[in-house]
């Protein structure tokens, strides 16, 4: 799985660290399309249980994941990140980001879930976005 | 045709609706669909019926609320995320964003469908 991992990661890619709860996390910065300060929720009918909402983003209507449907405890969710995954976009609420972080993941790399452990001293698990968009995709 | 069902607000074609039925119009209640409770919610009280054309059948369907025709025109119109799609949610096409709220475009072909199953 690690082998796998390893050979999706380019050298030296750049991460934006974020706080998610107590969580401390990272995202690649590849995937990061923005960060918003403010996005008005709406609620629609029928959504699945990881969604809470959509928010209207350049002419999109883009799902706001629900964080506690995956066993996350969020905090207040102060800022919106907007990840891509191909045609695909969803919101993140994130306590918030922090510096721009430089990790290669080799093969043996820790993983759970759709993170992977980046910085095993402090604590920081990084966003493998291919399986946490298929995460998505399914119901939980 | 803007209106609101289960607290949420909905907008459906058309030419899906035959009739409106107002709080002192006599509706066909028997055989009524409780649109508020079968897309998640509880009803909350729906005064008012609409009678609806889906799958060769008319249905009246209970609502909560109905707002004045408005010309959806103007609102953008939004693909319902592919990420959010499930066989459950095939009712709902896609959003109306007219500024201010975010309108779930119901097809009622679909409501019926998910209520025959």
């Amino acid at each position: 799985m690690s082998g796998q991992l390893a050979g999706r990661e380019t050298a030296g890619s750049r991460w934006l660290l974020f706080r998610l709860g107590e969580k401390q996390c990272a995202l690649r910065l590849s995937g990061l399309v923005r960060v918003l300060d403010q996005a008005e929720l709406f609620l629609a009918p029928k959504l699945p249980g990881e969604f809470k909402g959509v928010i209207y983003f350049n002419e999109q209507a883009v799902p706001v994941v629900n964080w506690e449907a995956f066993g996350i405890k969020p905090g207040s969710g102060r800022l919106l990140l907007i990840v891509e995954q191909g045609k695909d976009r969803v919101g993140l609420e994130v306590e918030e980001t922090g510096k721009v972080g430089e990790y290669n993941l080799g093969p043996g790399v820790k993983e759970k879930g759709f993170w992977v452990e980046l910085e095993p001293e402090r604590g920081i698990w990084g966003l493998d976005q291919d399986k946490f968009f298929s995460a998505l995709k399914q119901e939980h | 045709m803007v209106f609101e069902a289960g607290g949420y607000p909905l907008a459906a074609r058309l030419s899906q609706i035959r009739k409106v039925y107002g709080q002192e119009e006599s509706a066909p209640e028997q055989g009524a669909v409780d649109l508020g409770e079968l897309i998640g919610r509880k009803q909350k009280g729906g005064k008012y019926f609409l009678e609806v054309q889906g799958r060769g059948e008319m249905v009246p369907v209970q609502v909560d609320k109905i707002e004045p025709i408005k010309d959806l025109q103007l609102a953008v119109w939004l693909e319902f995320p592919r990420l959010m799609r499930r066989p459950g949610n095939k009712m709902i096409r896609g959003f109306f964003f007219d500024g201010s709220r975010m309108i779930s475009l119901i097809d009622f072909d679909q409501v019926f469908s998910a209520r025959g199953k």
